[in-house]
């Protein structure tokens, strides 16, 4: 299995989002609200559909292929960077915090300050540090490219 | 006593035995890829500092709880 590297280094970082995701939706659907899906009147289940829907289209379409980018970008760098994993992907919110906060707010999503959205930023960093370097770099030595 | 055997003799005497590990330890430095291998086949262990950080970004989050929604719509 030594063949397409950087496949299997974009499915190994698509992965982690992906499932969280699922693991995300699940508990806001169970515990935090109710869905109503805009449909027949027997699904009523808290948030409309339509913002929902917006509201999916970072976390699901936007995060999980960046991660597998940024994951493609170190094992092509990493040769002449030397960044260990973990510090690369604590990096990565630098970008993705003010890209997600611009289209929350463009998405009409939610709304929220940047003065204090961005204390907030380097907590995102020290998460996505351990996410990198224990799930990811787990799943890069599973796939054979760590 | 032959010559050959004398010499077996000799050469017994003049080199200590040598027991498996201290032939591991003296081989070690040549056969640096078994140690590569396992380093590479065991996973990261937490260190103090990761225990650290991991411990910080749970105390933040328990003070600013609304901060654990907008590090979720990021991950």
């Amino acid at each position: 299995m030594q063949s397409h590297p950087y496949l299997r280094a974009y499915m190994a970082g698509t992965l982690v989002p992906t499932v969280f995701l699922l693991v995300l939706l699940t508990v806001y659907t169970l515990y935090g609200f109710r869905l109503y899906l805009e449909v027949p009147s027997q699904f009523v289940l808290a948030m409309p559909a339509r913002p929902l829907a917006r509201a999916l289209v970072f976390p699901m379409a936007i995060v999980p292929n960046l991660w597998g980018a940024w994951n493609v970008l170190h094992l092509k760098l990493r040769s002449r960077l030397q960044v260990p994993l973990g510090a690369f992907g604590a990096v990565l919110p630098i970008m993705l915090f003010p890209g997600g906060i611009m289209l929350g707010r463009l998405l009409d999503v939610f709304s929220i300050q940047w003065w204090l959205a961005i204390p907030i930023i380097p907590i995102g960093m020290a998460v996505y540090y351990l996410a990198w370097k224990y799930i990811v770099g787990f799943l890069n030595q599973e796939m054979g490219i760590a | 006593m032959t010559d050959e055997e004398r010499l077996a003799e000799l050469l017994r005497r003049a080199v200590p035995p040598v027991s498996f590990d201290a032939l591991d330890d003296a081989r070690a430095p040549h056969d640096l890829w078994t140690r590569i291998a396992h380093r590479m086949d065991t996973p990261p262990r937490w260190s103090p500092l990761d225990l650290a950080l991991a411990a910080a970004v749970a105390i933040a989050l328990i003070l600013f709880p609304q901060a654990l929604w907008l590090i979720a719509y990021h991950m």
